[in-house]
């Protein structure tokens, strides 16, 4: 190996041992980049995104539709088990996958209205599907009409309110963490495995 | 969650069909899967039809943090097949944050964010070396590198497996690997003379799959269909079969993993 591949290999090593040195502040936190002013770096508004709505009662929940596989109305389930969290409404196989149906009313806390199981929203990846009355509605949200929450708390499923349509954001992250976190600590009590 | 970076410095090996066709393989199976274009070409995301907003997609967990991940991911018209585009903008990554340290693990951050949602994350790397390429090489936990069977390449691969060592070496732990030949023809000479090199130089982490020089993996992705869903690329679609076989029974990808 001649001198200029020593020298080639020594600064690529610097430079891979600086990215993946302990983390620097990022994003807001950030420090602005001594950069030259340059159009195409300028950053533009990120653009609105979609998201479905669950109507829980007087409650009305929104999902990112990227999170939404399928909603249909409510068959008739396999009931849970006697000592599964009350949110628990039963179980259902669908093609590659059994559900579990979660009583968003339950979760929340919720007064449910009439009809309070007759939709089913499906849950793109896991194995959750929400039960609520209604989910026919789709709003758009930019990023700054939500006011958003700090992860963790007592409510993980709360991603943030967005006043200006009435309702709140689910946190899909948060919400089937602790669904299987539940559904595991039941399992562990009845000693009966973790379920599907 | 396996998370696999396709990745080689050169360009045309074939990163971005195989991204796609292992993702349409494992999403067919039920398994949910996220793919994640790290090309400011963007050429996954186009592939699925997707564009990334101005300033979003990939892009966004370096300017914005690694908890954007969740805003920014697609649903793609595959049933549990989600992608995080890639922008332009990805390009103005390393004149921006330059080698600030912890920039090359962004994307392991994120993607940690997501582990309770996706069985399987496979990265479309770019074919440069820069923070985008170091960040999908961090975060993997299999490196998969298309390697084309003709000489040229082969030079390209020795470049891109002295950039593994480096970065194995600064990351403190090993980065398995496994070399796909692609666009191999059986008919011409430099291809087979090129794979008998492979196996040669590399034989243990070389796969025992090759992937045939197919038009119909162009046509595939001209039409945004994955290879294993493209009734025309059988050849390709079966090579993809076996290979994903390949991935499960050996290596970092044990079929024990696999189940859990």
């Amino acid at each position: 190996m001649n001198d200029d591949a020593i020298g080639d290999d020594a600064l690529l090593t610097r430079y891979f041992d600086a990215l993946l040195a302990p983390a620097c502040a990022r994003g807001s936190d950030m420090p602005t980049a001594p950069v030259v002013p340059d159009a195409e770096a300028e950053r533009a508004p990120v653009t609105a995104r979609r998201y479905r709505c669950c109507q829980v009662g007087s409650l009305r929940l929104a999902l990112p539709m990227a999170a939404v596989a399928a909603v249909r109305p409510c068959p008739v389930l396999t009931p849970a088990p006697p000592t599964a969290p009350p949110w628990h409404l039963g179980t259902l196989v669908e093609s590659t996958r059994r559900l579990h149906v979660v009583s968003l009313a339950a979760l929340t806390g919720a007064t449910p209205g009439p009809g309070r199981t007759d939709v089913l929203v499906v849950l793109d990846a896991g194995h959750w599907a929400l039960a609520c009355s209604d989910a026919e509605a789709v709003i758009e949200l930019r990023h700054d009409e939500v006011r958003w929450r700090a992860r963790g708390g007592t409510r993980p499923w709360l991603a943030g309110t967005a006043l200006a349509h009435g309702c709140a954001l689910l946190d899909i992250l948060g919400l089937t963490g602790l669904l299987a976190s539940e559904l595991e600590a039941m399992a562990d009590k009845t000693g009966m495995g973790a379920p599907a | 969650m396996h998370i696999w970076a396709i990745a080689n410095q050169k360009g045309g090996v074939g990163k971005t069909t195989t991204a796609a066709a292992l993702g349409g393989l494992l999403a067919a199976e039920g398994r949910a899967t996220l793919l994640v274009d790290m090309d400011a070409h963007a050429s996954l995301s186009s592939y699925f039809g997707i564009d990334a907003p101005p300033g979003g997609g990939s892009y966004a967990l370096f300017a914005d943090g690694a908890q954007r991940l969740r805003d920014e991911i697609q649903r793609t018209r595959f049933e549990r097949m989600h992608l995080l585009p890639a922008s332009p903008a990805l390009a103005t990554i390393d004149r921006q944050f330059g080698a600030r340290p912890g920039m090359g693990k962004v994307l392991a951050e994120a993607l940690a964010e997501v582990a309770g949602l996706y069985e399987y994350v496979l990265i479309d790397g770019p074919p440069t070396l820069g923070v985008p390429m170091v960040n999908a090489l961090a975060a993997c936990t299999l490196a998969l590198l298309p390697t084309q069977t003709e000489f040229l390449a082969l030079r390209g691969l020795e470049r891109m497996l002295q950039t593994l060592a480096m970065l194995e070496r600064s990351r403190g732990a090993p980065i398995p690997r496994l070399i796909l030949p692609t666009l191999f023809d059986a008919r011409t000479h430099a291809s087979v003379a090129c794979l008998r090199t492979l196996r040669e130089r590399h034989g243990p982490v070389l796969a025992r799959a090759t992937i045939p020089a197919d038009t119909q993996l162009r046509e595939a992705s001209h039409a945004g269909i994955p290879a294993g869903a493209w009734p025309g690329a059988r050849r390709g679609g079966d090579a993809y079969r076996a290979l994903l076989g390949e991935l499960r029974e050996s290596g970092p990808i044990s079929a024990k993993a696999h189940r859990a």
